[in-house]
């Protein structure tokens, strides 16, 4: 017979109420789960994981969430309490210290007022009866256990003063220090570094075997989830579309919303000439080897890379620095080098893609080449124009010519214009003596090539659409200036899973139909590896390893790009 | 995640009830001269049918007398149409004292009609309101905007201009201010027209001096030395003049400069609207300097259009949408501190709800006289706030 389940969700629906209206947003939900066990939750934006998370610890505001129907029931100590029917008083007993949870953002869960180990502490005063001599001692003890450098001195440093990765492990610290049964952890290593994720992720399957709690853990990455849960629901608008092992998902997944997550990362294994997107599947589209999706293979991949360094270089870059003076108030100034000694060539026609992690300079550099920042130094040369030595209204010019794709789409667009207006307002200035008509025609073709409705999405304001069509306005905006070369900073790094296919297919369409070259920016190797005909790899400023994409994923040399190739 | 929780029907409905009262003292106010008067609207006056409440507006020949007519005592007067409120704010009538059969509001011990001058008094207060925040408007935009936008990097100008500040700064200062300043203080005595002069002349000027330094540093330009470009501290200027002003206690300002100046409403509003200016600026900065940094307007450089392209349609609407309800609360604030000046002043020049009040201090048996006109204050400041929360939501797109 099989032991009973540590936490059991039966028949949980859930609304937000809007005025008169209740909106659904979790349907029919029911699960168990087990002592000791993983278990993950996938599924995109909007599918209801985060707040099925929260509902489990009452820790949405209520009203606007009503439970409208079903119960969630905790076993603990041979007691059956039914969540949803407790005091709030009660409830407080159960957070923390029975079910306790991880968030997303480590930056803002800790409180910037006070130092960590005194966070950690109230917590561990919270639920046991000790003293405060004794709590810090424990709290000593843990942050030993989450692997904190210098623990005794980060007892005392104040959020602001460690890293990010750092923060997440006084956040587990934090949330296992009162031993819970069960942990929930929402995405807790989506805002990390790959390579800090990986040890992230090592560090929690160590302590929840250790420990034996029970993990919940929320995620839109399959490639994390396959590494670390033993089981996998996966949630679709507020429903359950499938449960089962992480093997049979993976090898058998049934329902087509499932495979569809499953394909739509780029596979390094094969390179399909386009990336099936989740409407493929759940439209019954996707035929493996028919059509867009055939597999190419590497060396194919590796002649064309070749092919296209035939041709004169569109963008030369040699010995460029970007220097920031750190200026301190009562002490000596530090110059920071952002950009360090970075050379490369681009050719017409070709994506360049450039791997880092946060902070390594890929977004100043891609700055330095518009000029939009501080001086850089060195040369620049586009189209055997010296960039750096243009004066303004030249390089207003040159700008037109080179067109930047921002990471998040909707801080990139002005809230006050429609998306229309948008990008009529560059047709107008770099084009002025275009008519009217054709000035709309040029507009609507832009509109169409992005798979935009022009007759519909002209008028809206960047608010009334979604994240992937907030990114097709900024690139058809872009591409309005009718570029020679586009750089993509990061420009699917916030997007769905599934969006991100679909933007990535565009802008492979894109560049087929006009021919631009790309600078194609993102942390995510994988991505990279797919997009790019040539790759480098930057850390610290500095460009560590370059070449052809396949050739450098086979045979990295540089210690750091294998240690990113490993995180994949 | 948490809309249409508030019932947004009920937030309407009173921001609608809001924009009504305001509009009504803003007809009130318009019309108060007949409103609110002793002389009938129609008349018989020498066997001939007049409109004297009309004609005297228009300035007839016969006003004086007609002013001075004791039209209620008039063989006819039954036949007569008087205005609704048959009481000018100065008619002392000392047999209604108190009277609320004849006064609906009641009235002041020497028998002057509360509601005739709450009538006249509500012009006052909208004109203070209005006319100190277009004055303190203009100022907060420009001088905030030039902060939060130039910061102390991005304003430059070459070092000729920059040399030649100082000469011709210190001459359009000393001609155009130092020894204007007597002139000044006369002219203000004498009326805001004759001010409005001086100040012209004192701008010319200044903008004379400006001319004069701007050719001297075209020609000096001609050297290379003097065409290098230098960065002007623009923000830390503003930010330290916001903050000396906001370190004068500003009711005692207005207090001292009004009793020099020539009393009427528009030389208050003037003075309210000099000195209330920097939480406007401060907002403005703010803004900017949190639009600087947005991406989109990254996105507009990178897109190559202009400077001037981005500061007029990119920067500019985003940071006045949240200055619109602004404007509300500081015209609700220019009101108060008109108010709070009638309060403190005595005697007071015109009629205002701040003097209304001042005359309830005397007479605290007589309830009426300070409740009404804090009332009508009150409900006006309120409305205000309304108003400012709707236009707050609706110059956001994100809002429908």
């Amino acid at each position: 017979m099989r032991q009973q389940p540590l936490l059991e969700v039966n028949h949980l629906s859930l609304g937000f109420q809007e005025g008169k209206q209740i909106r659904p947003v979790l349907k029919d939900i029911s699960f168990q789960l087990f002592k000791g066990e993983n278990l993950a939750i996938v599924g995109e934006s909007g599918s209801g994981k985060s707040v099925t998370a929260l509902s489990l610890l009452r820790l949405l505001a209520e009203p606007p969430a009503i439970y409208t129907n079903g119960e969630i029931l905790l076993r603990s100590k041979d007691e059956i309490k039914s969540l949803l029917t407790l005091t709030p008083k009660a409830l407080q007993h159960i957070r923390g210290k029975e079910i306790s949870m991880i968030f997303q953002e480590p930056m803002t869960s800790l409180n910037p007022v006070f130092t960590c180990g005194e966070q950690v502490a109230e917590a561990i005063r919270l639920h046991q009866n000790v003293s405060a001599k004794e709590a810090r001692d424990l709290t000593l003890q843990w942050f030993k256990e989450v692997q904190l450098p210098r623990a005794e001195k980060l007892l005392d440093a104040y959020p602001h003063q460690i890293s990010g990765g750092q923060k997440q492990r006084v956040m587990i610290a934090m949330a296992m220090c009162n031993h819970p049964e069960i942990l929930i952890a929402d995405e807790p290593t989506t805002a990390l570094d790959v390579t800090v994720q990986k040890t992230i992720l090592e560090l929690m399957e160590s302590l929840r075997q250790k420990y034996g709690t029970s993990m919940i853990f929320i995620s839109h990455d399959l490639g994390v989830v396959k590494e670390i849960s033993d089981r996998i629901i996966v949630m679709y608008q507020g429903e359950i579309v499938e449960e089962g092992t992480t093997d049979s998902i993976f090898s058998n997944a049934r329902h087509p919303y499932t495979q569809g997550l499953i394909a739509c990362r780029p596979d390094p294994g094969k390179f399909l000439r386009r990336i099936p997107t989740v409407s493929d599947f759940m439209e019954g589209r996707f035929q493996e080897g028919r059509g867009h999706f055939i597999s190419e293979n590497a060396h194919l991949r590796i002649a064309r890379a070749k092919e296209k360094q035939l041709a004169q270089p569109l963008l030369k870059v040699r010995e460029l620095n970007v220097t920031y003076e750190d200026k301190g108030l009562f002490k000596k100034s530090n110059i920071f080098k952002a950009v360090n000694h970075v050379s490369f060539d681009l050719y017409p026609g070709e994506i360049l893609g450039l791997v880092g992690e946060s902070g390594c300079g890929k977004t100043t550099l891609s700055r330095a080449l518009l000029r939009l920042n501080t001086p850089a130094t060195g040369e620049i040369i586009f189209k055997n124009k010296s960039l750096l030595d243009l004066n303004d209204k030249a390089l207003r010019e040159m700008r037109k010519q080179m067109q930047l794709v921002f990471q998040d789409p909707y801080s990139a667009l002005n809230p006050r214009l429609t998306a229309g207006q948008a990008i009529r307002e560059v047709l107008q200035v770099h084009f002025p003596s275009v008519s009217k008509t054709e000035r709309e025609e040029q507009l609507d073709e832009l509109f169409i090539q992005t798979g935009l409705d022009p007759a519909i999405h002209k008028s809206r304001y960047p608010h009334e659409f979604s994240g992937g069509q907030r990114q097709r306005i900024c690139i058809a905006r872009a591409l309005a200036t009718q570029p020679d070369l586009l750089i993509c900073d990061e420009s699917v790094s916030a997007l769905d899973v599934s969006v991100q296919a679909q933007i990535l297919n565009l802008l492979n369409d894109l560049k087929e139909l006009r021919g631009f070259g790309c600078i194609f920016i993102s942390h995510d190797l994988q991505v990279v590896r797919y997009m790019s005909d040539r790759i480098m790899v930057m850390k610290e400023g500095q460009i560590v390893e370059s070449g052809i994409t396949e050739e450098v994923c086979m045979h990295a040399e540089n210690p750091y790009t294998r240690e990113l190739l490993g995180g994949m | 995640m948490n809309p249409g929780v508030k019932p947004q029907y009920l937030k309407r409905l009173l921001q609608g009830v809001a924009i009504f009262w305001l509009g009504l003292w803003g007809v009130t106010a318009l019309f108060s001269a007949f409103l609110a008067t002793s002389l009938p609207w129609k008349a018989e006056w020498k066997g001939q049918t007049v409109f004297p409440a009309f004609s005297v507006w228009l300035g007839a020949s016969e006003s004086g007398v007609w002013r001075q007519h004791e039209w209620k005592s008039d063989a006819r007067f039954s036949e007569y149409w008087m205005a609704p409120v048959p009481f000018s704010p100065n008619d002392l009538d000392f047999e209604g004292k108190y009277n609320f059969d004849k006064h609906i509001l009641g009235t002041d011990e020497l028998g002057r009609d509360v509601l005739s001058c709450l009538i006249h008094g509500a012009g006052t207060a909208l004109i203070t309101g209005f006319l100190a925040v277009l004055i303190s408007m203009v100022l907060g935009l420009l001088l905030g905007g030039i902060a939060g936008y130039c910061g102390d990097h991005q304003l430059k100008i070459s070092l000729a201009s920059w040399y030649l500040l100082f000469p011709f700064g210190f001459i359009a200062w000393y001609y155009g201010i130092q020894i204007q300043l007597p002139e000044w203080v006369e002219s203000l005595q004498s009326g805001y027209i004759a001010f409005l002069g001086e100040l012209m002349f004192s701008g010319i000027v200044v903008i004379l001096a400006g001319i004069l330094g701007l050719g001297l540093s075209r020609l000096l330009q001609k050297k290379n030395w003097f065409r290098r470009r230098k960065a002007i501290w623009v923000d830390i200027l503003i930010l330290r003049l916001i903050e000396i002003k906001q370190s004068i206690p500003t009711l005692f300002l207005i207090l001292a400069v009004v009793a020099i100046t020539e009393p009427g409403v528009v030389m208050t509003s003037f003075w309210i609207g000099i000195t209330g200016w920097t939480g406007i600026a401060r907002f403005v900065r703010a803004e900017m300097l949190r639009i600087r940094e947005a991406p989109y307007m990254i996105a507009a450089y990178g897109l190559g259009f202009s400077e001037r392209r981005i500061l007029l349609r990119h920067a500019l609407p985003n940071a006045l949408s949240p200055i619109w309800a602004l404007v509300s609360f500081a015209i609700a604030g220019a009101i108060l501190s008109e108010a709070s000046l009638s309060f403190i002043r005595e005697p007071a020049e015109s009629i205002s709800w701040g003097s209304l009040l001042s005359a309830g201090r005397k007479d605290l048996s007589a309830w009426w006289l300070a409740l009404w006109p804090g009332l009508a204050l009150f409900l006006t400041l309120f409305s205000l706030q309304l108003i400012g929360e709707r236009l707050r939501d609706y110059f956001d797109p994100r809002q429908v």
